[in-house]
């Protein structure tokens, strides 16, 4: 997904939160029931007839079963939605009272040339309810009306209630009765007889809050002999939750009037996207179906080496890891499964600010790229990051820790301390000054805390407060006498010599005031400020440590940067010589990451040999942290615009293209009723699937009998890029009337060798080799699009073929 | 050295060996000729010189001015200036011919991010489309689709004066073609020829001699079972004209049953073969 930057926003210093405050007037709790669905009409202040049409519509959804034909939708939880949202009190009617940060929204969709031509025609919805619609005075003249779906209800309740609902009722199928049940917004269109309105009507929209679900309904009356152009262009950048777009489509063309409705689908795919699309043609009139259907998100679940907790081999079904929503926050989620996934190729992917993740070529992350003027965010391979790009990284991890129970240990030595029953901020103080500067012999717990260092007397004050020892001071050491301290301190996984400790996997566990105290007692023992740097570094001999406490540290949303190497030669507190070391120190930088989602700009990206490699299968999300960010996700496109054309001489037209990549399905198509004679329909479809995606063609033809005449052709082509990809085709056909001309085509390509090396011949690249053919495929559909839109799927097409080649 | 110099080239495809040891050398400013009967290997020579990944290389090298150019990818080869006019174009549906040599000239020309300017472009693709007589109409079709014979060869002879190789190779492209065209398409070249600034080398790869007439080459090659076997002046064409390739087949068996034999260097009338 592109996303303009028309300010020249300096990436490096904006923060990236794309998502904008929710100024929700009204939100609606999850889940649907009767008093849901009430409190819906109320807040619209709805006519009775509407508010009953809405219950009725209801007890349909509750009665029916999910569909069975199609793909899968067993996965919706329908309790876990949102269905009504409202953005803002009432619906603007000129650009210039819609709220700044939603105009902010729609630059960031990067809205194209559309935007501010048709500036005074376009009907923007924002979440459930349109924000401004603006019609062109020539049409309101012309007795045409353009508005959102709400205030048409109020302002022609006569036209709205003779028409809404004949073309899909409730009763139709199951998520029609969901969307009558709690539809908000989409755009009402009237026609008035035999005028033509020569500028396509744009309606633009999307999704923004998390597990919004979005039930527009869209009415569209064409009187006879008029003519309009519906665009619906939708785009929905970086999803990664659950989301449900489920709305209704109804259209009347009556005598000899035309309709075309064309969309440019863009959803990421984690959205179900369930619609239903239907329309009637009277007598001689023509209904046109353009649909484009792409997903923007390609990627799987190959992850190496660390979640910012754990390295990843170590992580087990049942944990407990971070993903990035739609909102760019971070949320838990459970890992449901792990997988070796063998010995691969790794590359180090290292940021600007030092973070570093190893990965596979093929890891997706989340990046921010600039092509132009334009700034593309989405998922690419770490084969197509390049250097300079920007990825995302966890700033602020929620803070989900757990102090730590200690199960009671048994009487040990001559003195009794009191050991604590679970972790606190002060034990963590000490256990991480004991890991910079403590070590044990067999009886005793020393601590090397000079006397002139005020940490001195802290430590002692803590030892005392916390396990009820007198410490003794000798000069530079602090001592406690107890086997029973140096025990609980061995076992809780401190053990070792100052080059072998480590920090123990439970401290990252903790809440985080916890690990930050443990941060801070590590830093009293071994952090300080170099003369002439107001940054914090920390010094150590052990580089383990040092890669721990980063890790640590960026759990806190600190800013941990560079562990470089030094030698020097220093005289240890207790030891009389000179001697050379061999120092680590970690730098911080003063970046605060408050922010749940940053980008840092990459630096280097370097092969690192082959090692072994794994993947996390994550319940409800599928990205995870791991210094960077994975996606996979496999949701669901069902639509299948549908032509009833129920009088002679009507004619149907669908055109619809589908691209699928990586853990996808595009189950696009059409439906068309013959049910009148001399009616004609022409159902072209176009798929393409790349990186294992599925995409095809589910139709159905429907000549009753009595339709004499009557002429149908589908043409389905599938073009195939690789070979883990599929197509399938599933044309169905029930014929009822022996006097009709039908003809069914179907072709499956690959993109052939002669092709890519006829285009490579000439000096083009493979990848935009790949790209024309593709491009070229999809022409037919291209060339129906108004302009903006052909340049807007063709670019669409161009990102979602990143990545195709090699 | 020469500006491309072939050494000791074996293809094969899958288990058949279909070039058996070509030594060529060509400069930019020189045209050659290479003839040969069916299935002696011609084309797949054109083919591996370009990069077809079809092809299996099994022994020896190329190099173009100095570079090895079997490691380069097609683009490359195309980039630095190499250039193949194929005998059968494939066609792309839904690419048009402007936006793809608009494509392909921006490549050649080193526009990285964007394309060419659209008027810089038009300019230049009218230049070449009066001279080599292209109806203008062919910008708006898709790439080879629905093409006829002679449009396919003329479109591949408008993508080389547009992409202005500094060698070019022509596969077969009189095949197919009635001889006001073959003169048209080989004016073109010709033109090309001389004008190239630098010089343009050219390798004509031909199963007829007719081209030549109007090609004129300064080096004639025979290639007969994946060898060159004979090289020779203009004189060489004509000779092969009138003789057909009869002679030459016979000569080649004579020498071929010798050097199973003995292995050494043999020459029978203007065959020869070096063992290697």
């Amino acid at each position: 997904m592109a996303i303009t930057n028309p300010l020249g926003i300096d990436l490096d210093h904006y923060r990236w939160g794309f998502r904008d405050p929710e100024r929700y007037v009204f939100r609606a709790r999850k889940g649907l029931d009767r008093e849901v669905v009430e409190e819906i009409s109320h807040m619209k202040g709805e006519p009775d007839w509407m508010r009953a049409f809405r219950l009725h519509s209801l007890e349909h959804f509750q009665r029916r079963p999910t569909p069975a034909w199609g793909a899968d939708l067993g996965q919706i939880d329908f309790n876990d939605i949102y269905y009504y949202l409202k953005p803002s009190e009432r619906a603007e009617r000129s650009w210039d009272e819609v709220p700044e940060d939603i105009k902010r929204t729609f630059d960031r969709l990067g809205i194209p040339e559309a935007e501010k031509k048709y500036l005074a025609g376009v009907g923007a919805q924002y979440e459930s309810e349109s924000v401004y619609h603006n019609l062109k005075e020539e049409w309101e003249k012309l007795g045409v009306i353009f508005l959102d779906t709400d205030s048409a209800l109020r302002l022609h309740p006569d036209l709205f209630q003779q028409y809404f609902g004949t073309v899909v009722p409730p009763e139709d199928n199951k998520l029609a009765a969901l969307n009558s049940a709690v539809w908000s917004g989409g755009s009402f269109v009237y026609v008035p007889e035999g005028v033509r309105v020569d500028i396509p009507l744009q309606a633009y929209f999307r999704i923004n809050a998390e597990k919004a679900g979005q039930f527009e309904r869209t009415l569209i009356i064409c009187e006879p002999g008029s003519y309009v152009h519906y665009v619906e262009g939708c785009t929905a950048p970086i999803y990664t939750t659950d989301s449900l777009h489920s709305a209704v489509v109804e259209i009347i063309v009556k005598e000899g009037a035309r309709c075309r409705y064309t969309t440019i689908q863009n959803w990421s795919k984690n959205v179900y996207n369930l619609v239903t699309k239907r329309a009637v043609a009277y007598r001689d009139a023509t209904m046109e179906w353009v649909d484009g259907n792409l997903g923007c998100l390609t990627g799987d679940t190959r992850v190496l080496l660390n979640n910012d907790v754990r390295p990843i081999n170590q992580v087990e079904a049942g944990d407990t890891v971070y993903a990035v929503d739609a909102n760019l926050q971070l949320v838990r989620h459970k890992v449901v499964a792990k997988k070796f996934s063998g010995r691969q190729r790794v590359f180090r992917l290292r940021g600007a600010n030092h973070r570093e993740i190893r990965a596979t070529a093929n890891h997706p992350f989340l990046v921010l790229s600039k092509r132009g003027r334009h700034v593309a965010l989405g998922w690419r391979r770490l084969d197509q990051v390049a250097v300079g790009d920007f990825v995302a990284i966890a700033g602020d991890v929620p803070d989900s820790g757990v102090p730590k129970v200690f199960e009671a240990a048994p009487r040990r030595g001559l003195k009794s301390v009191m050991l604590p029953a679970e972790s606190t901020e002060d034990l963590l103080w000490v256990l991480g000054f004991y890991v910079g500067d403590g070590y044990v012999d067999r009886a005793r717990v020393y601590f090397a805390a000079p006397q002139t260092d005020r940490s001195q007397a802290k430590l002692v004050a803590l030892l005392k407060a916390i396990f009820g020892v007198d410490a003794e001071i000798r000069g530079n050491v602090v001592r406690v006498n107890s086997v029973q301290l140096r025990d609980f301190i061995l076992t809780q996984g401190f053990a070792g010599t100052a080059r072998q400790k480590r920090v123990p996997a439970w401290v990252y566990r903790l809440p985080k005031a916890q690990r930050v105290s443990f941060l801070e007692g590590y830093i009293a023992a071994d952090g300080y400020r170099r003369a002439n740097h107001t940054n914090l570094s920390i010094t150590s001999v052990n580089r383990p440590l040092l890669e721990d406490v980063k890790a640590l540290a960026i759990s806190c949303g600190w800013d941990a940067r560079k562990i470089s190497r030094w030698s020097r030669v220093e005289r240890k507190p207790l030891s009389r010589e000179a001697k050379e070391y061999a120092h680590y120190f970690l730098y911080f930088g003063e970046r605060a990451y408050d922010q749940p989602v940053h980008f840092t700009r990459v630096a280097a990206i370097e092969p690192e040999g082959v090692e072994d490699t794994w993947d996390l299968e994550i319940e409800g999300a599928h990205n995870f942290v791991a210094d960077g960010f994975v996606v996979h996700n496999s949701k669901i496109t069902m639509k299948y615009p549908s032509v009833y054309m129920v009088e002679p001489g009507a004619k149907a037209e669908i055109l619809s293209v589908a691209f699928a990549g990586a853990g996808q399905h595009q189950d696009p198509g059409g439906k068309v009723i013959h049910a009148a004679a001399h009616t004609q329909s022409s159902v072209v479809s176009k798929s393409i699937s790349k990186d294992g995606g599925r995409a095809g063609y589910r139709g159905l033809v429907r000549v009753y009998e009595g339709a004499r005449g009557s002429k149908c052709a589908v043409r389905c082509d599938a073009l195939i890029l690789d070979d883990r990809s599929r197509s399938d085709t599933y044309p169905y056909m029930e014929i009822d009337e022996e006097d009709v001309s039908i003809t069914h085509e179907a072709t499956v390509s690959k993109v052939s060798d002669e092709q890519l090396f006829y285009l490579m011949s000439r000096g083009i690249k493979e990848d935009e080799a790949m790209n024309m053919i593709v491009r070229g495929f999809i022409e037919p559909i291209v060339k129906e699009l108004p302009l903006e839109y052909a340049v807007e799927l063709n670019r669409l097409i161009a990102l979602e073929m990143e990545g195709s080649v090699g | 050295m020469a500006d491309l110099a072939i050494r000791d080239l074996h293809v094969q495809v899958e288990e058949k060996v279909i070039l058996k040891g070509i030594n060529l050398e060509l400069s930019r400013g020189e045209i050659h000729a290479v003839m040969g009967p069916n299935g002696s290997g011609k084309s797949t020579l054109a083919n591996v010189l370009m990069g077809n990944p079809f092809y299996q290389i099994t022994r020896g090298d190329v190099l173009y001015k100095g570079e090895d150019l079997l490691a380069m990818s097609p683009d490359e080869r195309a980039r630095k200036g190499l250039f193949i006019a194929f005998q059968y174009p494939v066609s792309i549906p839904g690419v048009t011919m402007a936006s793809f040599l608009r494509t392909a000239v921006s490549a050649r020309r080193g526009y990285e991010q964007e394309l060419m300017p659209v008027a810089e472009f038009q300019k230049l693709l009218r230049e070449k489309m009066e001279a080599l007589r292209v109806d203008p109409a062919i910008v708006g079709r898709y790439v080879n689709e629905g093409f006829s014979g002679g449009e396919k060869k003329r479109a591949e002879i408008l993508q080389m004066a547009l992409l202005e190789p500094e060698i070019a190779i022509m596969d077969e492209t009189d095949s197919g073609l009635d001889i006001d065209s073959v003169k048209i398409v080989a004016d073109g070249i010709m033109q090309m020829h001389r004008n190239a600034s630098g010089g343009m080398g050219v390798l004509v790869i031909t199963h007829y001699s007719r081209i030549l007439q109007f090609l004129r080459p300064h080096h004639v090659h025979i290639i007969y079972d994946g060898r060159i076997v004979v090289s020779g002046g203009p004189e060489l064409a004509q000779e092969l004209e009138e003789r057909g390739y009869e002679g030459i087949r016979q000569q080649f068996e004579v020498i071929a049953a010798e050097v199973q034999e003995s292995g050494a260097i043999r020459r029978a009338g203007k065959v020869f073969w070096v063992t290697h």
